[in-house]
Order: structure tokens, then C-alpha cells, then sequence
């Protein structure tokens, strides 16, 4: 065995308590970044299979400008007559209404048994075809148990389709994704409704508790059971159920599956389509298809209102976002391993600072410089390679549990992220070899005889000086990439890359100093306040402040996180979701027509509709290789009955010259983030595109977001998340049609509701408003009724469970941080055993001694939280304006002081708990053992 | 087999310059156990680095066993260390995590020796110097008079020509003490080792072939302390000091 990996094992064996502290920082942080990795990885990968649902393998497609219009089925036969074309498929997607009217039994007070009441369930899903054959090659389909549809009567429910029809909203009473929310409120429940024909109601009373459960259960919507499509003016289709698929990951709503002539006869569009999907020969490649046969495409007579376009078009952008997100976990990563390996790196200096006779006589001995730098590198190795060993899986387990948790909200499945993985460990290795580094190196440099000698040293003020010198520059650093001029992506990558890692080790650094500054300033107080007296406690800390210092700085990057993500919480809860006024009702659907708005009309307390289109465009305003966002939703509507039923905050112009100009043509107003981003207000002119049809249009106003973009992605319509678009430009009809859609009439996806205000005749709340309209139009063809007020509760709540994982993370951050506070406890205990006996035998009472150790860790914590609470606010101060570049939102820094205190107050009690373990086995020994400690 | 001649070193205390020899001259031609006496400050302790090579003369010549350690370069005082001289220092100095064998066996280790040889030899010298029973403890468990034994067999593990001793005896009871100047003459004795202790007492002096008296950091005299007692060497260190 080499020498220095021999000393190395003797090293970390001899002394396990100390070397399973670090190694437990390994692992935690391993852990961490496995855990976060996973989480990520499996959304990334449940958006993927998402996407490829929306998509399938097929390698063109062909679809309406509009959406929720159809054609006819014989363009799928002129599509598959091309030579390149493997098979061409039509397909219906639109959304539907399912009901189940079944028998319930529930109690009755007065009879004391248990009485039949008819019940209906219905809830909206999307209706999906699936021929069977070929299609089923495209998008493979997951069951839970049956089989896929062969005949037209029959189909295969989503489990969340299912459990809305039994009654059941995603885990009992808990609605904490905006979808199960959604879709539980559209499982609507009215009595008096009748069984279909032929179905037994079974008995009118049960006699006991189990003999009702026993008939609920009988008449539960399950496989071979019958339900009902609803029909507007048409009765209502039967279907049986044939089977259960797997629900649509993450987001997806509640899918029914048909075959392609059954969900045609639900929808009153037989032999026609929505889609038609054409999968290439073998070695065709996809683009130069579509340039060589658009001029036969063009030469149909439908072709004006299709596009024939390559899948890849549509999941160009999706790939590229997918991969920019990883961005911020590498980042987070490398941030989560530098902190692990300042914390190994006092860990190991002060071992080696303990060490230094037995170092020395080491080299008297004839250990060459590198061997006990070797030894060093070893320890460093097995710390690595042990932490990730646990770490890892201890990561993975976590990141199961909580996915298993929350699988009924989250419908994400666990993808497994081997890179990520890999890189985990290769992160813990490094940082645990960064960390041995500079031990490696002290320990090479130490002169044997200036240890033998064991003169008491005080370090130097220079020392100090230069540490409070450069970690001023490197945190000055931090901002110097938005001042500096450079290109968007220059600057957010100069920052990413440099400036967050100098932020980080600027003020880790900045430990020192700060340790020093309040040893000078606090120890007074914090000796007075622990019956300590000041001089001890003073010179206690300023022997080794490097040592307190790094240690301080490792405490400060939980709390620096929990600052940050709270501070840039509550900036977007009021600087921006706080100030965007939602519609208070509205209707969505694929293709909502004059009659969905004339039946609206007719509810008593209704005021106004307004139609509403929302289509992807193209956009030169607010592209940038960061977020891959070149698309900017289109809001069409008419000017005059949009302005009379919504108010916007005009930042630049007035609602008077918006509508006369908006009603010539050629305009637009832009959302303020525009303003923000890009400097682009009134006057200016921008660009928008639809399959390379470009115009410009003259900005005729600023407005504050009304919430209509925000609407558009929240309930994925037009599967707006294949195409991201970020901001919206509001506009005309007229322009959408006759500028953008070459003619084609835009589909309305949304009619924006007016109620009567409170107090007026009529009028209701927008709950009841809500449910009214829900009640009036679910079997008219629609998607979603929505109410602007929850919607942004919803949001605020989701900002809320961010915020708290995220502090979770940071308190964990915190927790391995412990770690390094109670190595540095406890070397400082075993390095300082004399000088405890000798202050025992002088008569200091056990108390006082126990009192210096935790008054030294009070220190370090208020260092910590001062340090801890910079850094967050200088981290978010750059993250907004990374915000304000990137996307054009303004927020501000307003620190929310209640949290930073609590988040300080996690720092006090987590460093001083992490002393106690060591300072109870302080208090246990004798002063003669203290003095002993000499010897040998 | 070791010569000192002329050698001189200061070194900086705080802010001040402190010379600890000034000319030092010595010769030591055979094997035996030999004592380096002098009052506090004299540069007992100086000179003992010096000759292990932990430290350079600022002047003069340090010759041991034929080779010049006063011009070594780090490699070379490395290897002499490992091979050349045994240091015994007052403090122990085992390795707290290491058992007494494997604390024998670390210079043969660092020097990259077979492991099984090494073994064989840790064990003969533990049992040569009658700890042999106590292999497998850690220092924490040995008393102080084994824990030097133990040290002394780690000096001796690369049958080097020269033992130096820093104060063997300062952490040691009068019996202890006793038993380890004793050996340590023994073991010169037997094995043809050049043992030179620096001590201020003359109790230990008594167990030497002769002492040399250092003073202001030159020698100041030579004294036979071969069949003295404690008492005869005491008297005659006195009065060479005047």
C-alpha cells in the first residue's frame, strides 16, 4: 500500500466521528443535487412524452390554421398517393363532454338506513382518435387494464377521466394543481337526472352501511360500464368503456380515446378530421418532403386555410427551452458542490492545523513533502467517493418519495437522469479534492521544525485585510456583466459563469472579515449576554478567525437561498401577478362559435361577451437564444366591445386612440414587458409572422397585462406550450385574418364574459357566475369555464409551494452546513484541551467553559445571517434584472424582513445546535483529562 | 562520525533576532552514548535540529556518518532522516492513530519497505526493548515509559548509525528515567550507535561516555562522565561552566 494512502487510513479511521461530519457534507449535497436532478429530469421527461403524445412519431402533419375546424378525410388519401409517403392518417382531437348518470346510496337521517338517489357525473376531456393498426404505431398508448377501441361505440377513459366520473378529484379533497382543480370542478354533480334505458336502479333502500357500499361499488364507472357523450341539440351517444389508459403527464387533461369513426360521430363530423399525420419511408428526410410537394399542396382547393409543415417545426423550440432549463441546474449544481467543497476544505484545514506535531514528526521521520500531501488527496478521495456513495441513492430515494407523494397532482412519472447522476458524483469527488487541495498543500509547506517548537501564533492583520481586499472585488464582480455592455446572451452567460461563482466565493471569503469586525464589535454583548468574559471570548475567535470565518460562510448559503427565493417571491406576487387584472369569467374552447357567445348572452346576469382569438405568431420583438422565445401570442378581437368590457391600465396611450387605430389596421397594442425589455412603445414598429407571412404594425399603445396570455397558457389552449410564447401583442380581427392567416377566419378559443357588479339586480357572485355558465354550457362543445380570481389564486399558490421546497432546499443547504459547524466545534475542543484544563484549574466552572464554545458558534451564526441575507438580496437584485432583460418584467427588491428573520433565526438555532453535541462531551471531562491531553 | 564545525544559527523570535550558535565546533569519532548539557538558551535544542537536518546553518559544517547534512536539499534530508538518524523526542511523539507496531514500522513505510519485513523487525525490536506484549495498543493506552520504548524501537527501525534524543527522559518518573538511560547506553553499546542526548540533568549525563557543556551557543568544555555519579557529574558540569 502506498505510504501516503496508508497514513491516509490511519488518519481517517483513527479519527471516524470527524471524517463521517465531512463525509455526511458530501453526502448531502449529494443528495441534494441528485434529488433536485431527478425532480427535473422526470418533468423534463414527463413534457417529452407530453410532447410526443401531442406529436406522436409522425414526421409532417397537416392541420387547420384555425384551430376546432375540420376537413374533409379525402386529403389523407391524396397525402399518402405522394411516392415518399409511408402512410397518412387522419385524426380528430377535440374537446368533449362524458357523463355517467348512475344510482347512489346515501343516507337517510329520518329512516335510518340508507336511501337510492339518481346522480350525474360529467366532466370535459379532450377526445382523441386511434385507429387501430397504424395509428397506434404513432403514439403508443399505455393501459392500465382492458384494451384499445375497435368499434365506434366504444372507448378508453383517462384515470383522471375515471376518477372525475366516480366522483373523485385527484387525492381526497386536496386541489393543489391548477388541473385537478380545474377538471373537479367540472365534474359537476345534479341530481333528478335519468339511468339510460335498460340499466337495473337496483333497490330503492339499503338496510346497512355495507350493503350500501357493496351496491356503490356495484354501479362504479369501470370497464364494461356504460356512459354518455353529450351532444348540443342531439341526444346524447352510449358508450362502453373498454378500457383504462395511463393519465396525460403533467398538465395533461382527462383524454377519452375512440376509434376515429366513433369520436367523428360524437362530434357530428364524420368523415372528417383535425389532423392529418403522415409518417415518411425509411431515409426520406422530412423538410425537403415538405418544400418539394408544398407546391401540390398548394394546389388544393383547402389548402388556404392548412398548413403543411414538419413536426420538427413544432418541437424545435420545446427541445431547445428543455435544454436551456438545464442551465439553471448546472448551475445550481456547481454552486451546491463549491459551498461542499469550502466546507471540506475548513473541515480538513483545521484537522491539519490540529495535526501539525504529528505532521512534523511525520517529516522527522522521513515522510517526504508529497507523502503527506498525498495523505491529504487520499482523505479527500475516500471523502468524495463515500459521500456520493450515499448520497446518491439517499438523493434518488428522496426524489422518489416525494414524486410518489404527489403523483395524483403532478401525474409525473420518474425518469431517471444518468448524466445528472453521473454528474453528482463527479461533483462530490471534485468538490471533496478541491477541498483537500489546499490542505494537501499547508500541509506539504509546514516546516517540521516550526511545528516542534509549538510557539502559539497570532495570525496576521495583513491576512485579514487581504481577505476583506478580495472578496469586496469578487463580490463587486458579481454585477459587472450588465454594465459591461455586452450582447443579452453575452450578459447572462458572463453572469451565470462568472459572476454568480465570484459572488459565492467573494463572500465566503468575506467570512473572515466579517467574523473579525463582529468579534470586535458584539463579543462585549454576546459575553455579557452568556456570562463569558469578553477577552476569552474575543481571543478565542481572533487565534483562528479563518477557521470561524469560512465556517460562517458555509452556514450563510442556506439562508442567502431562502432570502433570495422569498424576496423574488413576493416581487412577483406584487410587482407583477399583483397588478395583472384577469377576466372575471370566461369560456374556453377549441372553437367556440357565434351561438356559444348568443347562449352566454342569454344568462340574466350577464352584461357583455367578447370573442376572443389567440394565435401563435412569430415574432422580432422579444427573441433571444436564452429562453428560445420567437413566438408572441396574437389577441384578436373586436376593438370596440373588447375596450367596453375590459379596462386596461395604459402605461403609453389611451383607449380612444387605440380603437380607432387598432379598428384601420396595422396596429397593435404590446404588453408593458415590451416597454421593459426592449424600449419598444408608442410609435415604434414590430415585426410578427405566420408561416412566413411578415408584417409590421405600428405600436399604438402600452398596456398592463390583462391576463388574456397568461389564460392562454394556463389552460393549454392550442397546445400554446409547443408553442411558447411568452408576451402577447393585442390586435384586430381583421389584421389576424387578412395580415397573419392570409384570410382565414381565426378560430375564437375564448369568450371573455361581463356579470353584473354587486349590488345590481341580478347580479351574483363570480362563483356562482362560474357555475352557472358551467352548468348552462358543458354539453355545448367547450373546454373550460374559468374564474379570473382563482386563477390567480392558483397562481399565487403555486408560487407558494415553489417558495417552499425551495426554502426546503435551503434549510437542508443549511444542514449540511452544520456539519462543517460541528467539525470546526469539535477540532476547536480537541485543539483547545489544555488551555480548557487550564482554565478549570484556575477555577473556571464547568459552565463557563461550555458557555465559551457556544458563545463562539453565537458569533459565527451572526456572521452567517449577515453574510447569509447579502448575498440573497444581491443575488436577486441581479436575477431581476436578468428578469427585466430576458422577458421584460419589472420587480423590485422589497425584502420580506419577517422570513429573513425567521430564516436567521433556522441559522442561531441550527449553528448552536450543531455545537451542542460536542460541548455535552466537553462537559463530561475532568479537568485533569483536559490537562492530559499533552501527553503523548 | 559526526563533526561540527564552525556552525552558526540565528533565528528570528517575534521581532527580534536570536542567535543560538555562534562557532559551534564538536567531534564525536566512535560509537557510544554522549550527552549535550548547557543552561537554558544555550542552543541544546538548535543544535540537535541541525544535526537531523530539520533546519540549515547559516555557517560552518555538519558532517554525520561521512555525509555533509549542513548543504542538503529537501530530497536528500528527507532520505537522511529516513535512513541515516533516529530522533527520540521528548513528547513522544507516536502517532495517536496508530497502533505501537505500526508507529515502529512508519519510517520502513514511508521509506516503502516490504510490509512483511517491516513486520518482522517492528516485532523484534518490541520485544527487544520489553514491549512486546503491548503490539496492538494505541499510545493512548501505553504508559509513558512504553510509549518512549516504543519510540526508541521507531528510532532504531532503519538500524541507523546515529540516534538523537531531545530530553528522552522530560515527561518520565525518576525510576522510568533510570531504566531508559540505561538502555539507551545498552543499545549504543551493543549496536556501535552514536547516541547523542541533549538533558539537563546530570543523573542522565551519568549514563554517558562524556558530556559536551554548550554555553552562549559555543562549546564551552568537554567533561568524562564514564563512571560518575549523578552528583560527580553535577560538580563537574558546574565548575566547567565557570
Amino acid at each position: 500500500m502506498r505510504p501516503g494512502l496508508r497514513l491516509a487510513t490511519s488518519n481517517v479511521f483513527g479519527r471516524r466521528s470527524r471524517t463521517m461530519l465531512l463525509v455526511a457534507v458530501v453526502a448531502m449535497s449529494a443528495a441534494l443535487i441528485a434529488a433536485v436532478s431527478t425532480g427535473m429530469a422526470s418533468i423534463e421527461g414527463a413534457l417529452r412524452k407530453r410532447m410526443m403524445s401531442l406529436v406522436g412519431s409522425a414526421d409532417v402533419r397537416v392541420r387547420p390554421i384555425a384551430s376546432g375546424t375540420y376537413f374533409d378525410t379525402e386529403l389523407a388519401t391524396r397525402a399518402g398517393a405522394w411516392p415518399e409517403v409511408d402512410v397518412a392518417i387522419p385524426r380528430i382531437s377535440a374537446p368533449i363532454t362524458l357523463r355517467v348518470v348512475r344510482p347512489v346510496w346515501k343516507t337517510d337521517p329520518q329512516a335510518g338506513d340508507f336511501v337510492r338517489e339518481i346522480r350525474s357525473l360529467s366532466s370535459t376531456a379532450l377526445g382523441n382518435s386511434s385507429e387501430p393498426g397504424v395509428e397506434r404505431r404513432l403514439r403508443p398508448v399505455d393501459l392500465v387494464e382492458g384494451r384499445l377501441p375497435e368499434a365506434p361505440g366504444e372507448v378508453v377513459v383517462s384515470q383522471v377521466l375515471l376518477d372525475r366520473l366516480r366522483g373523485q378529484s385527484g387525492v381526497a379533497g386536496r386541489r393543489s394543481s391548477r388541473l385537478s382543480q380545474i377538471t373537479s370542478q367540472i365534474a359537476g354533480v345534479v341530481g333528478g337526472a335519468t339511468l339510460p334505458q335498460g340499466v337495473d336502479p337496483g333497490p330503492q333502500r339499503a338496510a346497512s352501511a355495507d350493503d350500501a357500499d357493496a351496491l356503490n361499488k356495484s354501479y362504479d364507472v369501470q370497464i364494461g360500464g356504460t356512459i354518455e357523450a353529450l351532444r348540443l341539440l342531439a341526444p346524447p351517444i352510449k358508450l362502453t368503456i373498454v378500457g383504462v389508459s395511463k393519465s396525460e403527464l403533467f398538465g395533461g387533461r382527462p383524454a377519452a380515446m375512440f376509434t376515429f369513426a366513433g369520436l367523428g360521430r360524437v362530434l357530428g363530423h364524420s368523415g372528417k378530421a383535425s389532423e392529418i399525420e403522415i409518417i415518411l419511408k425509411k431515409g426520406q428526410d422530412a423538410e425537403a418532403f415538405v418544400q418539394r410537394h408544398t407546391g401540390d399542396f398548394k394546389g388544393w382547393p383547402e389548402s388556404k386555410n392548412l398548413l403543411f409543415q414538419t413536426t420538427a417545426k413544432v418541437t424545435t423550440g420545446f427541445k431547445r427551452n428543455l435544454q436551456n432549463n438545464n442551465v439553471p441546474l448546472l448551475v445550481a449544481s456547481g454552486m451546491a458542490f463549491l459551498s461542499a467543497a469550502f466546507i471540506i476544505m475548513t473541515g480538513m484545514t483545521v484537522n491539519i492545523s490540529e495535526r501539525k506535531r504529528e505532521l512534523a514528526v511525520l517529516r522527522c521521520l522521513g515522510a517526504s513533502r508529497w507523502q503527506v500531501a498525498e495523505a491529504q488527496i487520499w482523505t479527500g478521495l475516500g471523502i468524495g467517493l463515500v459521500g456520493a456513495a450515499i448520497g446518491i441513492p439517499l438523493g434518488l430515494a428522496i426524489a422518489l418519495s416525494t414524486l410518489e407523494y404527489f403523483k395524483n397532482d403532478l401525474k409525473i412519472e420518474v425518469f431517471w437522469p444518468g448524466w445528472s447522476l453521473a454528474g453528482a458524483g463527479a461533483g462530490s469527488v471534485a468538490s471533496a479534492l478541491l477541498g483537500a487541495a489546499w490542505p494537501a498543500w499547508r500541509a506539504a509547506r509546514q516546516s517540521p521544525l516550526e511545528a516542534l517548537t509549538a510557539r502559539a501564533t497570532i495570525p496576521g492583520r495583513s491576512g485579514i485585510l487581504l481577505a476583506l481586499l478580495v472578496g469586496l472585488v469578487l463580490v463587486a464582480m458579481q454585477p459587472l456583466p450588465f454594465f459591461l455592455g455586452l450582447s443579452l446572451d453575452a450578459t447572462v452567460q458572463l453572469y451565470v459563469f462568472a459572476g454568480l461563482p465570484c459572488l459565492l466565493i467573494g463572500y465566503f471569503i468575506l467570512g473572515v472579515p466579517v467574523v473579525v469586525g463582529l468579534t470586535r464589535l458584539f463579543a462585549p454583548v454576546v459575553g455579557r449576554l452568556m456570562g463569558v468574559q469578553p477577552l476569552l471570548l474575543s481571543r478565542a475567535i481572533m487565534a483562528t478567525p479563518w477557521r470561524h470565518g469560512l465556517t460562517a460562510g458555509a452556514m450563510m448559503t442556506g439562508l442567502g437561498l431562502m432570502v433570495a427565493v422569498r424576496t423574488q417571491g413576493r416581487a412577483i406576487a406584487e410587482d407583477w401577478l399583483g397588478k395583472i387584472q384577469f377576466p372575471e369569467i370566461f369560456v374556453t374552447g377549441s372553437n367556440l362559435l357565434p351561438r356559444h357567445q348568443r347562449a352566454l348572452e342569454g344568462l340574466p346576469f350577464v352584461t357583455d361577451t367578447v370573442a376572443i382569438s389567440l394565435h401563435s405568431v412569430e415574432s422580432d420583438a422579444m427573441s433571444n437564444g436564452i429562453l428560445a422565445i420567437d413566438k408572441t401570442t396574437f389577441i384578436a378581437f373586436e376593438p370596440v366591445p373588447f375596450f367596453k368590457l375590459t379596462h386596461l391600465d395604459f402605461e403609453q396611450g389611451d383607449v380612444t386612440t387605440a380603437t380607432r387605430r387598432l379598428e384601420e389596421g396595422g396596429c397593435v397594442i404590446v404588453a408593458r414587458e415590451f416597454l421593459n425589455a426592449r424600449g419598444l412603445g408608442i410609435g415604434s414598429t414590430i415585426r410578427c409572422g405566420y408561416e412566413g407571412r411578415w408584417q409590421n404594425f405600428e405600436i399604438v399603445g402600452v398596456v398592463s397585462s390583462p391576463g388574456l396570455d397568461l389564460v392562454n397558457q394556463y389552460f393549454d389552449l392550442g397546445q400554446a406550450f409547443a408553442d411558447t410564447a411568452v408576451h402577447a401583442v393585442f390586435g384586430s380581427r381583421k389584421d389576424l385574418r387578412d395580415k397573419l392567416l392570409g384570410g382565414v377566419e381565426p378560430s375564437t378559443q375564448l369568450v371573455q364574459v361581463g356579470i353584473k357588479g354587486a349590488g345590481t339586480p341580478g347580479a351574483v357572485t363570480d362563483d356562482e357566475a362560474e357555475e352557472r355558465v358551467r352548468a348552462a354550457m358543458q354539453d355545448a362543445g367547450i373546454l373550460d369555464v374559468g374564474n379570473g380570481r382563482k386563477i390567480k389564486t392558483d397562481i399565487t399558490a403555486v408560487i407558494a409551494r415553489s417558495m417552499l421546497v425551495t426554502s426546503v432546499i435551503a434549510v437542508i443547504s443549511m444542514l449540511v452546513a452544520c456539519m462543517g459547524v460541528a467539525n470546526l466545534i469539535v477540532a476547536g475542543i480537541d485543539a483547545r484541551q489544555f488551555e480548557f484544563g487550564v482554565l478549570r484549574a484556575v477555577g473556571a466552572r464547568r459552565g463557563l467553559v461550555l458557555r465559551l464554545v457556544l458563545a463562539e458558534a453565537v458569533l459565527i451564526a451572526l456572521a452567517a445571517m449577515i453574510l447569509g441575507t447579502l448575498i440573497g438580496l444581491q443575488a436577486v437584485w441581479a436575477g431581476q434584472r436578468i428578469d427585466a432583460m430576458l422577458i421584460g418584467i419589472r420587480l423590485f427588491v422589497h425584502p420580506p424582513w419577517g422570513p429573513i428573520l425567521m430564516g436567521c433565526g433556522v441559522v442561531l438555532v441550527l449553528t448552536v445546535g450543531a455545537a451542542a453535541p460536542a460541548v455535552i462531551a466537553l462537559a463530561r471531562r475532568t479537568p485533569r483529562d483536559l490537562l492530559a491531553a499533552t501527553r503523548g | 562520525m559526526i563533526r561540527c564545525a564552525g556552525v552558526k544559527k540565528a533565528y528570528r523570535l517575534g521581532e527580534r533576532e536570536v542567535t543560538a550558535l555562534r562557532g559551534f565546533d564538536m567531534e564525536i569519532g566512535q560509537p557510544g552514548f554522549y550527552a549535550v548539557m548547557g543552561p537554558s538558551g544555550s542552543g541544546k535544542s538548535t543544535l540537535l535540529h541541525l544535526l537531523a537536518a530539520l533546519d540549515k546553518p547559516d555557517a560552518g559544517e555538519i558532517i554525520i556518518a561521512g555525509r555533509a547534512v549542513h548543504s542538503m536539499g529537501e530530497a536528500q534530508a528527507t532520505e537522511y532522516r529516513r535512513r541515516s538518524i533516529g530522533i527520540v523526542f521528548q513528547q513522544f511523539n507516536l502517532i495517536p492513530t496508530l497502533s505501537a507496531i505500526e508507529n515502529v514500522e512508519l519510517p520502513g513505510l514511508l521509506a516503502g519497505d516490504e510490509p512483511a519485513a517491516l513486520r518482522t523487525r517492528a516485532r523484534e525490536l518490541l520485544d527487544q526493548l520489553g514491549v512486546g506484549e503491548r503490539l496492538g495498543h494505541r499510545p493512548d493506552a501505553l504508559s509513558g515509559g512504553e510509549q518512549q520504548r516504543v519510540a526508541i524501537a521507531r528510532a532504531l527501525m532503519a538500524a541507523p548509525p546515529v540516534i538523537l534524543a531531545d530530553e528522552p527522559t522530560g515527561n518520565l518518573d525518576t525510576a522510568s528515567s533510570e531504566r531508559l538511560w540505561g538502555l539507551l547506553g545498552g543499545l549504543a553499546h551493543e549496536r556501535g550507535l552514536v547516541i547523542v542526548m541533549v538533558t539537563h540533568e546530570p543523573a542522565a549525563a551519568a549514563h554517558c561516555r562524556s558530556a559536551y557543556i554548550l554555553k552562549d551557543g559555543v562549546l564551552h568544555g568537554q567533561i568524562e562522565t564514564e563512571g560518575l555519579d549523578a552528583a560527580g557529574v553535577a560538580s563537574r558540569y558546574q565548575q566547567c561552566l565557570r
